[in-house]
């Protein structure tokens, strides 16, 4: 049995300063991990070697992140970790930048691996999920296409714009619509989906004659209207779908208490990202830290309360970091006191002597910058 | 053409001194400064120094450390010009032997040294720490036309009485050499880095085999033969630091020196310039808690502290409960360290459990070792 899974970055919610210049695929996340280290270690840890990553744009930063390296094959030789980019589509203008058509541009792929079944995820949705159980049912089953959702009881107010599903008794998927925020009890679909392979090369075909710009959840819900029966499988775990500038330091955050942490990273089940053999992190005798996460690589000698601090991160004595997100790279120099914020990689505050936001405007300064 | 130069590891040795650290474990894959096992020093050394080629003779309980090293991708030594292999001691034609010292550790397995017509060799330790650029030291030894070259730095004549030390005349030519000399003559202590012209190596490692009295070892054995034939041997002068980790204190020394000497510079060289590399764990990056208090530590990923940390190393996946306190102490990885405990100047090995309220040397009179069956 032969699988093949894409790990689909197209059609993602922007992440506003932070996806400026770069996928929110690859956006900093806990100081270490990129928002696709996530899925493709879902993907490795469920036993799929054949993964291919879907780029919609900015391929230079996945490119980056990935590098030529291994990180998530089991086998280096049989697995493959390539990544798909539809330079056709996306010179053609987002519309046609689709999912589809990036596949399709890339089919390739798709006769090299000769799959039985196909996986597509997206990596905006963030959770620890084991495929396995989800594949067996699928089989068991004998499904075209099997969807995952999570049942909600917060739809007004998360996962606002996200599918959502109408199931009959048997888990049929009835209708597909978009969450407007109506009600709080919603079947939520994560965008994930297992395919029978004639299905998946039956709706490739039939998205074409339909619409240029039909995505994959488009043709999956117009046939699941027209008679193609759609499993469901209920996923109960935690997921976070990173959608928003404020979701992202809201959920980043609520990480810092282990009760959730444990949600995300579970027993056996390790998230694996690019090595930078960077080494642990230093604290001065002047340092004072509380409710932080530290990446490795960190010198640090000043104050730090509630905050996520990435790989080499400087931090001088006196200066004081609060519910602040600093990415890779970044110094705050003596004295400099940085509030509610997220310092994108690089940057250096050195003149500013206190920058702050607020708990509902997170002050974001550029990748680079010299404040 | 053969390689210029080939490095091979000595890594086969028990460590006695270092008690049950090395129980299970040789002594180079012991762990050091958090994240790191000492046998990082020397492999990340040989990457940093353009050699391709490494050999690491392994002997005592070699399937881990075998294991660890791999095919070395971990220090970026598995490119297409590259090889890194775990020798251990192995049956041939003529029957199958222990090693039974450095030389003929080295002697054993000349026919893996001859696959690569090495130039030269670089014969190196498991079991120190430091930062070496070995091309440097190639280019004394090839400056010297030496056929061996032995790298040393200066020590105080008190510490020379636990050395091998070194007299060299004003060409950096050595002219004598004692082990452990008792009235030492020199302050020139031999780092056990030696380059060797491969000739004269073989030759003369061919010819210690044969003698039934040697001991079969570089510094008792192969240096003074070779020094009375009046071969061309050579100093290389280093000044940084190194540090040999053979036993409980030196091992907690070394870490202490490790977290004082990390400061602004020591990451912008690491970065930069000589990263040492290691196995990553794919851990998430260390927590600490709200009334936790951490200073003058080195914490690596993986780790949650919720009590108190000062002047300690503190390894991934290691926990500290609140109410713990952790003083001049390396905890290793995967320890947990319960509410309230006290830990003042001890070495915790690996995955142990230290039950709440525990005190552990309140009076640091000397470093102890916590280990499974108690403290030493």
């Amino acid at each position: 049995m032969k699988v093949l899974a894409y790990l689909n970055l197209h059609h993602a919610p922007g992440l506003g300063p932070l996806t400026k210049n770069r996928s929110s695929a690859v956006v900093s996340f806990l100081g270490r991990y990129a928002f696709m280290d996530f899925m493709l270690s879902n993907f490795s840890n469920s036993g799929f070697d054949r993964v291919a990553t879907l780029v919609d744009a900015h391929p230079h930063s996945v490119l980056k992140h990935l590098g030529s390296r291994n990180t998530f094959n089991i086998n280096t030789k049989i697995g493959m970790e390539i990544v798909a980019y539809n330079e056709a589509g996306s010179k053609a203008g987002p519309r046609y930048n689709t999912d589809i058509a990036n596949i399709i541009f890339n089919d390739w792929i798709l006769e090299q691996n000769d799959p039985d079944y196909v996986i597509v995820a997206p990596s905006y949705f963030v959770l620890p999920l084991d495929f396995r159980p989800i594949l067996k049912q699928h089989i068991a089953n004998k499904a075209p296409v099997t969807v995952v959702y999570k049942q909600v009881d917060n739809a007004k107010t998360e996962f606002i714009g996200r599918g959502v599903l109408d199931l009959n008794a048997d888990g049929h998927v009835m209708n597909f619509s978009r969450n407007k925020g109506e009600k709080n009890e919603r079947a939520v679909a994560l965008e994930i989906f297992i395919f029978n392979r004639e299905t998946f090369d039956f709706l490739l075909k039939e998205a074409g004659k339909i619409s240029s710009f039909y995505t994959l959840s488009d043709i999956v819900a117009y046939q699941a209207m027209n008679g193609l029966r759609v499993d469901s499988y209920r996923y109960d775990g935690y997921v976070r779908c990173i959608d928003t500038y404020q979701h992202y330091f809201d959920y980043s955050f609520e990480l810092l208490n282990y009760k959730v942490r444990r949600q995300l990273f579970i027993q056996n089940w390790p998230i694996y990202t690019v090595t930078h053999d960077t080494p642990p992190a230093k604290y001065e005798a002047s340092a004072c830290v509380n409710n932080a996460f530290i990446a490795n690589g960190s010198l640090i000698a000043g104050t730090i309360q509630n905050a996520i601090i990435s790989r080499n991160v400087k931090i001088e004595e006196g200066a004081v970091v609060e519910n602040a997100i600093i990415f890779t790279d970044s110094i705050i120099r003596r004295n400099k006191t940085i509030k509610y914020a997220v310092i994108d990689k690089s940057a250096e505050v050195a003149v500013a002597s206190e920058l702050s936001g607020t708990p509902s405007d997170i002050l974001y300064i550029r990748k680079g910058d010299k404040v | 053409m053969g390689k210029e130069l080939v490095a091979m590891i000595l890594a086969g040795g028990k460590g006695t001194r270092l008690y049950e650290l090395t129980r299970k474990d040789a002594k180079p894959a012991v762990h050091f400064g958090g994240k790191y096992r000492i046998i990082d020093y020397p492999l990340s050394n040989c990457a940093h120094s353009g050699i391709d080629t490494v050999g690491v003779v392994t002997q005592y309980e070699s399937i881990s450390l075998s294991r660890y090293i791999g095919n070395g991708e971990k220090w970026g030594l598995n490119g297409v010009r590259s090889s890194t292999v775990a020798i251990p001691p192995r049956q041939t034609e003529s029957g199958s032997n222990w090693f039974l010292g450095t030389a003929d550790a080295i002697y054993q397995n000349l026919e893996f040294l001859d696959s690569f017509s090495p130039e030269n060799v670089l014969i190196l330790s498991g079991d120190h720490i430091y930062k070496m650029d070995y091309s440097k030291m190639l280019d004394t030894h090839l400056k010297n036309g030496a056929d061996l070259t032995i790298a040393v730095l200066e020590v105080t004549l008190e510490e020379a009485k636990r050395f091998g030390i070194l007299s060299a005349d004003k060409n950096d030519r050595i002219t004598e050499f004692e082990e452990k000399p008792r009235n030492p003559k020199s302050t020139l202590a031999s780092m056990g880095i030696y380059i060797f012209n491969y000739r004269v190596l073989k030759s003369s490692l061919m010819a210690d085999a044969k003698d039934e009295t040697s001991d079969h070892d570089f510094g008792k054995n192969i240096i003074p033969t070779l020094l009375a034939k009046k071969k061309k041997l050579f100093v290389h002068r280093f000044d940084g630091y190194w540090k040999d980790v053979g036993t409980v204190d030196s091992l907690w020394e070394a870490n202490m020196d490790l977290i004082d000497s990390m400061d602004e510079d020591f990451y912008t060289l690491d970065k930069y310039h000589f990263r040492l590399f290691s196995e990553d764990t794919n851990s998430v990056p260390h927590y600490v808690g709200k009334k936790a208090r951490v200073t003058n530590s080195v914490v690596n990923q993986g780790a949650i502290i919720l009590g108190e940390v000062d002047h300690s190393i503190i390894s991934n996946e290691v926990t500290i409960e609140s109410g713990a306190r952790i003083t001049n102490s390396v905890i290793m990885p995967g320890v947990t360290v319960g509410s309230n405990a006290r830990i003042n100047k001890a070495i915790v090995m690996s995955d142990l459990q230290i039950d709440e309220n525990t005190i552990i040397n309140p009076d640091g009179d000397r470093v102890v070792l916590v280990h499974q069956g108690g403290v030493r």
